[in-house]
């Protein structure tokens, strides 16, 4: 193996700075949480598909040491496969709920006068069929309260009744 | 019809309409011998209406 040249090494020793380690023989962290393709770069294992981690690494090597990015902090082997996993549950859990948020029906409610409400409301009765507040809300999409209040002027109206036999 | 808004004020019915900005999910509960139940929680900006079955009054009625 060939020895390191010195843009490799200064290379190494930022992005040893840059994870904590000590020296080149005991890195404290040889994996990146950024991606699990990892290239060998001395003893440091380095992202292969980091921009960032690139960008940063050629930008200190111009100007110096500034804060590191996230990328670079290192993480144990257990740990990384444990965060493996949580993104595997996560992203079934994000399938799941979208699937559920597919299937989920939305209702536009229209915003339409109380005298108007009353006549469609009226005119849901006249097939005599036995219905709730919440279906007469969401059949002619309406807000619930509103509904409410104008079958029990319906009511006292003597237009509509409970139905007690449907109880 | 009175609508309540007191902390402890409560509804009892076969059937109440919820209308609630949130929603949670909900949880059975075990009660009393083999019998469940579901709990759900209501919150911001709800409205609850104890629902009853109704239906146009038959004008035979109307005109005795």
């Amino acid at each position: 193996m060939t020895p390191p040249n010195r843009l490799e090494i200064e290379t190494n020793e930022i992005v040893a700075a840059a994870i904590g380690a000590s020296t080149f023989d005991e890195p404290r962290g040889e994996m990146f949480v950024a991606s699990e393709h990892l290239i060998p770069f001395g003893n440091i294992g380095v992202s292969a598909s980091t921009p960032l981690l690139l960008t940063w690494v050629a930008s200190t090597a111009i100007h110096g040491f500034g804060d590191a990015p996230p990328l670079l902090r290192p993480v144990a082997r257990d740990e990384l496969e444990e965060l493996k996993v949580r993104v595997l549950y996560l992203e079934e859990e994000v399938a799941r709920l979208l699937a559920l948020a597919v299937d989920e029906e939305v209702i536009e409610l229209r915003d339409i006068s109380k005298e108007e409400a009353k006549q469609e409301v009226l005119a849901m009765f006249q097939s005599g069929e036995t219905v709730f507040y919440s279906d007469l809300a969401t059949r002619l999409r309406l807000d619930l309260p509103l509904v409410v209040e104008v079958c029990q002027e319906l009511e006292e109206e003597g237009e509509i009744e409970v139905h007690a036999d449907a109880i | 019809m009175p609508t309540l808004f007191e902390a402890g004020d409560a509804l009892r019915g076969d059937r109440v309409a919820i209308d609630a900005r949130r929603l949670s999910n909900p949880k059975t509960i075990n009660q009393s011998g083999r019998h469940k139940a579901n709990a759900i929680t209501a919150s911001d900006n709800v409205y609850c209406v104890v629902e009853m079955p109704l239906r146009v009054r038959p004008r035979d009625h109307q005109s005795g």
